[in-house]
């Protein structure tokens, strides 16, 4: 067998008439980073929500370690803890602090004593420029900084794989690069994710592979440089160009 | 706030600003003014309106009775020490008991649809008869069924009442608070591995209690108000000494004397509920969410 991390096979999702994905594959290996792109409402943001199992899906499988987590035997908390996602628009916890914030999941789920997961989440805001943000609730933040703090919620978990879903799309653009930046980091680190981003640019600088969507399918998968560079399908060439003109 | 800001700002205050700053204060006593006039006027109009009319003189008599007031309070005040009493024991199960329901009611697993039903059927019930139809019913309607184990204490069957009653509404601002809270914080939370428990423990709750304050406390004052239906059981309240009073008397004074105790709670906490939601208003619109 591979030695993939996630592998999503066949994967069926319907919202009542709507067929939203249809017949979705890929597979990723540890530290591989793979970007997700296509135009609104082609189902990228419910790909991500499938594989962290927020959406029950109608037909296929999500292998992670092999082990099929969509299967509704299976207990999907387990599965959800290794898995970290960052939404567009944060979802920081509005009556917790940022320290409260980043240690809640680890206290709660993974039993981590209160001091322990302290220290864990001082270390993950001192690495990322938020130590003086500790004790701040999240609307005293900007986006960027909310967005950062989204993240190291996420991080602090110690997640198998990151999924990203549009982290940018909700920024001023002057904030825009202190985010892509964390998610750069984290590439050269080693840390295997799933980034949907209309940042082009970015996506071909941090991504293994790129994954081509429209309309509930996969288009197109491949390097960076062939997808976003020489696609093959006429949709994808379509949606480049349209790409490069708005900026 | 304008003049502890213009200090801050060092001695130089501009003419511009200078001139702001007095303009904005005699606004205010201007409209203050006109406040303060306009009750003047309603209220003295109000009095002699009622001072003249033909009957002042024995509604004063039986309702304005100084000596009646001075001699039924003492009772009422201990009465009323009843009603507090039945108010805290009422309201502290009312919170809890609402707040089971409100969860209930807002889960959506298949597994508590039973559970659902019944809390749904619990809350359209409750909320379609009188409370004091309800009180009657349990109050002189258990007792009589005299079952082993079951007090018979009429205070115990009205505060019963006002739990059963109460509850159905305060459930339903409790379901509203949760239904507020934006089922993005739910997501967020469940991709942290929390349980759904879990979620609505620590990240849709704490929110959602903190929304409902303001209607909460007016429900406390309803309900502190509503304490004195347990006169009708007989239960020695304010109300029901003051009814004493009045039957050996033919003197009205004394449910004077019980409606300014309710009065002297139940001020207060309104006037706390207003200051809680135009604090909640500054801070929505402080921020940029
Ligand atoms: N909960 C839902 N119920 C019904 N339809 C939904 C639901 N969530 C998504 N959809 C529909 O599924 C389709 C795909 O939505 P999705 O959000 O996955 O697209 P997307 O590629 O992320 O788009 P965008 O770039 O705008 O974020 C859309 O047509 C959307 O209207
Ligand atoms: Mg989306």
């Amino acid at each position: 067998m591979s030695t993939a991390l996630l592998e999503v096979r066949g994967l069926w999702k319907e919202f009542g008439d709507l067929t939203v994905l249809a017949d979705v594959s890929l597979s990723l290996r540890t530290h591989e980073v793979m970007a997700v792109v296509g135009p609104s409402g082609s189902g990228k943001s419910t790909l991500l929500r499938c594989i962290n199992l927020l959406e029950p899906i109608d037909d296929g499988q999500i292998l992670l370690d092999g082990v099929d987590i969509s299967d509704p035997e299976f207990e999907a908390d387990q599965a959800r803890r290794r898995i970290g996602i960052v939404f567009q628009s944060f979802n920081l916890f509005p009556h917790l602090t940022v320290l409260d914030n980043i240690t809640l999941a680890p206290r709660k789920v993974l039993k981590t004593s209160e001091e322990e997961a302290q220290i864990t989440a001082q270390h993950l805001l001192d690495r990322f420029d938020l130590a003086d943000k500790r004790d701040e609730y999240p609307d005293r933040l900007s986006g960027g900084q909310q967005q950062r703090v989204a993240i190291i919620r996420a991080l602090a978990m110690s997640p198998a794989l990151m999924l990203f879903d549009e982290p940018t799309s909700a920024l001023d653009p002057e904030l825009v690069g202190e985010v892509l930046e964390v998610i750069k980091t984290l590439a050269t680190e080693g840390m295997t994710m799933i980034v949907v981003s209309h940042e082009l640019g970015f996506a071909r600088d941090v991504a293994d592979a790129v994954l081509f969507m429209d309309e509930g399918r996969v288009v197109e998968k491949g390097p960076p440089d062939q997808v976003l560079v020489d696609p093959t399908t006429d949709r994808a060439r379509r949606f480049l160009s349209l790409m490069a003109e708005s900026g | 706030m304008t003049e502890a800001e213009a200090s801050r700002r060092g001695p130089g205050i501009s003419p511009g600003r200078a001139r702001r700053l007095a303009y904005q204060r005699g606004q205010r006593r201007r409209s203050l003014l006109i406040g303060a006039v306009s009750t003047l006027v309603v209220f003295g109009v109000v009095t002699l309106v009622v001072v003249n009319s033909p009957g002042w003189p024995t509604v004063k008599e039986s309702f304005f009775s100084w000596e009646d007031f001075k001699a039924s309070f003492p009772e009422i005040l201990t009465g009323f020490g009843r009603n507090i009493r039945i108010f805290l024991i009422a309201e502290v199960f009312i919170l809890i008991v609402a707040l089971i329901v409100a969860i209930i009611r807002s889960t959506r697993s298949p597994l508590l649809t039973p559970l659902r039903l019944a809390a749904t059927a619990y809350v359209d019930l409750i909320r379609g008869i009188p409370t004091i139809i309800l009180l009657f019913l349990l109050g002189f309607g258990v007792p009589a069924l005299r079952l082993q184990g079951v007090p018979n204490s009429q205070e115990f069957w009205a505060i019963t009442t006002l739990v059963i009653s109460y509850s159905a509404y305060v459930a339903e601002v409790y379901r509203a608070g949760i239904e507020s809270v934006h089922e993005s914080q739910t997501a967020a939370a469940r991709s942290l591995g929390l349980s759904s428990a879990q979620s609505m423990r620590w990240v849709v709750l704490p929110q959602a209690v903190r929304r409902v304050i303001p209607p909460l406390l007016n429900d406390f004052v309803a309900l502190q108000k509503d304490s004195a239906l347990l006169a009708l059981l007989g239960v020695q309240e304010a109300f029901r000494r003051a009814q004493i009073y009045v039957a050996g008397t033919f003197n009205f004074t004394a449910y004077l004397a019980a409606a300014l105790l309710f009065l002297i709670f139940t001020i207060p906490l309104a006037r706390f509920t207003d200051y809680l939601i135009r604090r909640q208003r500054e801070r929505v619109a402080g921020t940029s969410l």
